[in-house]
């Protein structure tokens, strides 16, 4: 299971009576990121993994301006060209309508990675602010916040994502609505137990008794104590909801053609198996690379905020 | 112990009843009409009013519920909008296919995952520990989906070694229904051939669906023994001149067992969603390819059906290994 939280939380606590009344928060938070820095940097496999991410960004970002035929990121043909093996002017090989498979593989980073970002985003906003305020207000709020998170959790991830993309219909507008539905109670059932173990500090009895509102209090001093481990977890859970976005893509209920994302590219690819190796392959290794490079920054960010672990994952 | 399976039980039948009040609502609010979808574009109105009565579309939200849960606790989860075949009945076809290929994965993943995690964990930093790292890290990285495409086409169409897909071809006898899982019962029967046959096809999305459990099994193992090999009983039983194997298999890998059979409650809900990739990959005709058709054509009952199966089958293994926590650690039934 995961670590305890409290392995966190007792790392990133402010020393007693700090918390409220003396250190700006802003100074404490700086010197706490470049420490992390420094932890993160040290690992070799952690820095390849962000100059794999990095060049993945980058690639999305300029896709229109470094790619041959931009052109072929959408629905253009030319029959002339089809199925061509790879060569020096297609160096990934062409499609079945004669598109640069280079050009859609580096537009799919583009789109695998606006959509794995704003899930991720998305996803744990509401979880936060649903664990948080579970956990904190307890009782009823708490019991009906955590009992629709559990029904969210009782289904295995692609699961449910499937049943709740299939419902809402197929398009990436759905797909992403239906990925931010799944990856919110994860974070939920986080946040609840971070918050639940910060809730007995004194900082927070502190701030309660000098009469700071609740959702202050929450706001203002919880959240930014429980805030690495909600950052650990968002880096690890990118590649897997790029991996997901992806198969939702590669059965049909996610992305749809023409738009060049990777799964689906491996999904048109299989008619095509007998005379064009390169078309399923590249999608794929595209997918891999991608996952990879975000797991490895993920288990960089573990590491690196967690003193615990660094010596386990050596 | 029992105090505490009842708490569990009672939070995973309302988790339970909670996902079915999410998806039938989301199949009520969504702006996709499946009726309209099922009859196509040239049926009439009075024909889609028909429909909509025949399904009971059209009483109101709570009533429609309620009917579907109580059917659904006699086993009746409705027909099905393509067909009107009865889903329970689909479902239960088709779940043993599922069943048959999770547990060739699970067993795969396992046999050979525990060796390679044990054997990189008494040598840290060796070859092993190398390729351990390796398939750990891309295990999880590289797309089921695709990683099946890729050996289909060296093992089905360039080698031609094993076959494309499906479960059987349609030239072969199916073996008698035992366990309605091919192989095992065509091993069971004595249907040699046919088990064969049956096995050729299983081998290919069982070793794509193994490779997640794989991974994280190897590794797990690892880890979990590396931390156990550090505590003082170890060094003692070292100290007292007991063979290395000994050593490794008694004291460490005994007590590194509970992070694993985590591992194995973990992978459950991995396995299950990944077998809907696998099995479309493959044309396996489990209850994933059977969630999948029924997604891409708006079968709104048969979806609910799958998930509903899906979720007590997620919700029993994860019962299932609680229970094996307390087995395996006697301070755990304990504390419980």
């Amino acid at each position: 299971m995961t670590p305890s939280p409290h392995a966190y939380s007792a790392e990133l606590a402010p020393p007693p009576g700090s918390g409220v009344l003396d250190e700006p928060a802003a100074q404490r938070g700086a010197s706490g990121w470049r420490r992390w820095w420094w932890r993160y940097r040290s690992s070799p496999i952690a820095l390849f993994g962000l100059a794999v991410v990095a060049v993945l960004v980058l690639a999305g970002l300029l896709a229109p301006w470094i790619t041959a035929y931009p052109a072929d990121a959408g629905s253009t043909t030319n029959f002339a060209a089809t199925l061509l093996a790879p060569s020096g002017t297609h160096p990934f090989g062409t499609d079945d309508v004669g598109r640069d498979i280079l050009t859609r593989v580096i537009f799919g980073a583009r789109i695998s990675l606006s959509i794995a970002f704003a899930v991720t985003i998305c996803a744990a906003a509401i979880g936060v602010a649903i664990g948080g305020i579970a956990a904190y207000y307890g009782r009823w709020a708490q019991w009906i916040l955590m009992g629709l998170t559990d029904s969210f959790l009782a289904l295995p991830i692609l699961v449910m994502a499937i049943a709740i993309a299939a419902i809402l219909g197929h398009g990436t507008a759905n797909l992403v609505g239906a990925l931010i539905l799944v990856w919110w109670p994860g974070y939920a059932r986080l946040t609840e137990g971070l918050v639940l173990a910060e809730k007995q500090r004194e900082y927070v009895e502190a701030a309660r008794a000098m009469g700071v509102p609740s959702p202050r209090t929450l706001w203002r001093h919880v959240l930014p104590n429980i805030v690495a481990p909600i950052i650990i977890r968002m880096g690890q859970d990118i590649g897997y909801v790029i991996l997901t976005a992806a198969g939702l893509g590669f059965v049909g209920l996610g992305v749809q053609p023409p738009t060049p994302e990777w799964g689906v590219m491996v999904s048109e690819s299989r008619q095509f198996m007998l005379q064009a190796w390169w078309y399923s392959l590249f999608p794929g290794v595209a997918i891999a690379v991608a996952v990879l490079g975000f797991t490895l920054v993920g288990n960089g960010l573990q590491a690196a905020f967690n003193v615990h672990h660094s010596d386990a994952s050596r | 112990m029992l105090e505490f399976l009842a708490r569990r039980i009672t939070r995973l039948v309302f988790s339970l009843l909670g996902l079915t009040i999410i998806l039938f609502a989301l199949t009520r609010l969504t702006p996709v009409d499946p009726v309209r979808f099922a009859l196509g574009p040239q049926a009439t109105a009075a024909q889609v009013a028909a429909m909509r009565q025949q399904y009971g579309l059209d009483r109101p939200l709570v009533v429609q519920y309620l009917s579907y849960l109580g059917n659904a606790l006699h086993g009746d989860l409705g027909l099905t909008l393509q067909g009107q075949r009865s889903v329970s009945a689909d479902l239960a076809n088709y779940l043993p296919n599922t069943l048959e290929l999770v547990f060739a994965a699970l067993i795969l993943g396992f046999v050979a995952g525990l060796p390679l995690g044990i054997i990189a964990a008494v040598r840290p930093r060796g070859a092993v520990d190398a390729v351990v790292q390796l398939i750990s890290t891309l295990g999880v990285a590289i797309p089921s989906f695709w990683l099946g495409v890729i050996l289909q086409l060296v093992f089905a169409v360039n080698l031609r070694w094993l076959p494309l897909a499906g479960v059987l071809e349609p030239s072969d006898t199916p073996p008698p229904a035992i366990t309605h899982m091919v192989t095992l019962d065509a091993l069971l029967t004595g249907h040699w051939a046919t088990a064969a046959a049956s096995l050729q096809h299983l081998i290919l999305p069982a070793v794509v669906l193994s490779l997640q459990p794989l991974a994280m099994v190897a590794a797990m193992t690892r880890t979990s023994m590396l931390e156990v090999t550090r505590l003082e009983y170890v060094r003692v039983a070292r100290a007292k001149g007991l063979p290395a194997r000994h050593v490794v298999l008694r004291y460490v890998l005994r007590n590194a067992w509970l992070p694993i059979v985590s591992i194995l409650g973990l992978n459950v809900g991995w396995l299950l969603g990944g077998t809907f990739l696998v099995e479309t990959v493959f044309g396996w005709t489990g209850i994933g390819y059977y969630g999948i058709n029924a997604s891409m054509s708006f079968d709104f009952p048969a979806i609910l059906g799958t998930t509903l199966v899906i979720g007590v089958v997620f919700a029993l293994t994860n019962a299932v290994v609680d229970v094996l926590y307390g087995v395996i650690d006697p301070r755990i039934r304990q504390a419980a």
